[in-house]
């Protein structure tokens, strides 16, 4: 079984939030909406500091503290591990958003449109997707995945397979595959560049993974 | 060490951004009578007081229920709560609420009018027993809620269901207290209810000092939690509200009462004085716990 998952090389990543950008964008997410950022932290002191970005997203967890905390069941892990949100069954409670530990989560409380009354077809189309009063989150373009699919593509290497953020990545900072493959990239990767999860001492086992700058 | 982090670390969601206005900030009057509620019910069951049970369950289907219900963004979805009774401690809470409105509305029936089906010293038992219990786990569940909660360090305590449901008792019998003031009965335990209360402000507020210096001394999120509540911008409302006068002010009336051996009766303006300044504490402690809940940094 697959276990889709990302890598995101943080010695290519400039921050420039396109990632985020073709998110919004491709999803038709209103203002302050997000399902993926780019966040700075700084560590250390003088001389000695260093800046770190994270390209930030759902972790698509193995073991997803959201799922658990669902009241409603509408929080679901896929058996190819994307956990993912059924806006018909979400009440809204927020609980999932407050247990994620990666802040992944957005609550939609009010119709949010950048431009309400002179959206173009796209926009109307996408803001259709979304429910007031629902939880938002990263969903890895499950659709794009599922439709590339049935086409006989393979999501990392055909575009029109892989999630919108990894193909409009400027750096080509991330990479996208199956974890459980071990000659895939992103197993290649996480292996040979060491990489690392983000607060894996939480048990989470995220699907996301972090290339480090140094070696 | 982390020196700069540019995004919010505290959480929002349950304190309200405001973009629903009002409704995004029904949470907290919600927690703070889903732990009086079931608080008033336990005391004024033990001290047989009737008047109590009906208030009690009032308020708990108004200012518990309805104000939760408002606080979701899709209420009429409220029925699906009960699914994941597992893992999730909203699914447990929604069990546990309505476990007390059912016990205790049964319990306040068999004690209130002379039905056939509730009579009996057995089903009164069972049914005091029962709403009981399910009182003292519904007034606890929001403390064992957020307890659970791996990625705030500050809420992860095993004092916190604890402090819940002191703070739910306590809140409880200063509303029982205030109650008898409107709807007296012959034999009232005021004189009683204000000693046991006395006792359950000094534990509380023990609890909230060990629970912040053990936290202080975790570091990381933890201490910046302690740091928000007690020097920075939140100190006003949690040293100011909760601790001074929620707990101290009250302690110190209530304990100067009872030394000066003043009688309830004949001074009853300075015990009611410190028994609303407990409620307000309640309140603003339950506010100031959620609002100081910081993730821990990234790496």
């Amino acid at each position: 079984m697959k276990r889709w998952g990302m890598v995101i090389d943080m010695k290519k990543c400039t921050g420039c939030q396109t990632c985020t950008l073709s998110c919004k964008v491709y999803h038709g997410l209103g203002p302050d909406v997000v399902r993926c950022r780019v966040i700075e932290q700084e560590t250390g002191s003088f001389p000695a500091v260093e800046r770190m970005l994270f390209s930030l997203r759902c972790m698509h967890c193995n073991e997803p503290e959201c799922m658990k905390a669902c009241p409603t069941g509408a929080t679901r892990r896929r058996a190819d591990g994307i956990v993912t949100v059924d806006q018909d069954k979400c009440m809204g409670c927020r609980y999932c958003a407050l247990v994620c530990p990666y802040q992944a989560r957005t609550f939609l409380g009010v119709e949010k449109r950048y431009f309400p009354e002179n959206g173009n077809l796209w926009e109307n189309m996408r803001y259709k997707e979304h429910q007031v009063g629902t939880v938002e989150k990263c969903d890895f373009c499950q659709k794009r995945i599922d439709e590339g699919l049935a086409k006989g593509l393979e999501p990392g290497k055909d575009p029109a397979a892989t999630p919108m953020c990894v193909i409009s990545c400027i750096g080509k900072a991330l990479y996208f595959g199956d974890l459980n493959d071990p000659a895939s990239m992103v197993s290649n990767l996480i292996r040979e560049r060491k990489g690392f999860a983000l607060k894996q001492e939480l048990g989470t086992e995220p699907s996301v993974y972090y290339l480090p700058r140094k070696r | 060490m982390i020196t700069a982090q540019r995004h919010n670390m505290f959480q929002q969601e349950w304190t309200g951004k405001g973009e629903r206005g009002i409704r995004d900030f029904l949470l907290i009057p919600a927690i703070f009578f889903g732990a009086v509620c079931p608080g008033l019910f336990i005391s004024s069951v033990l001290t047989d007081y009737v008047p109590g049970y009906w208030v009690a369950l009032a308020l708990n289907l108004i200012g518990y229920g309805v104000a939760h219900l408002l606080f979701l963004g899709r209420m009429e979805r409220f029925w699906r709560a009960v699914i994941n009774l597992r893992t999730s401690w909203i699914s447990r809470g929604f069990l546990f609420n309505a476990m007390f409105s059912l016990f205790g509305l049964l319990y306040a029936l068999s004690e209130a009018a002379d039905l056939p089906i509730l009579s009996g010293p057995a089903v009164n038992a069972l049914l005091k027993l029962m709403s009981i219990l399910s009182a003292v786990l519904f007034a606890a569940y929001p403390g064992f809620m957020i307890s659970i909660v791996k990625a705030i360090p500050f809420w992860r305590s095993t004092l916190e269901p604890v402090l819940f449901f002191l703070q739910g008792v306590m809140g409880g019998m200063a509303i029982q207290v205030l109650l008898m003031s409107i709807i007296a009965l012959p034999g009232a335990a005021d004189n009683a209810l204000i000693k046991i209360n006395t006792i359950l402000v000094l534990i509380v507020l023990l609890l909230f000092m060990t629970a912040l210096v053990i936290k202080a001394l975790h570091g990381g999120a933890e201490k910046i939690s302690v740091t928000f509540l007690t020097t920075g911008a939140f100190s006003p409302v949690f040293i100011g509200g909760t601790i001074i006068v929620g707990l101290v002010v009250p302690l110190f009336l209530l304990i100067a009462g009872l030394f000066l051996n003043l009688d309830f009766g004949a001074y009853r303006s300075l015990y009611y004085i410190a028994l609303l300044m407990e409620l307000v504490g309640i309140y603003l402690g339950k506010y100031s716990i959620l609002r100081a809940g910081a993730y821990a940094p990234l790496k």
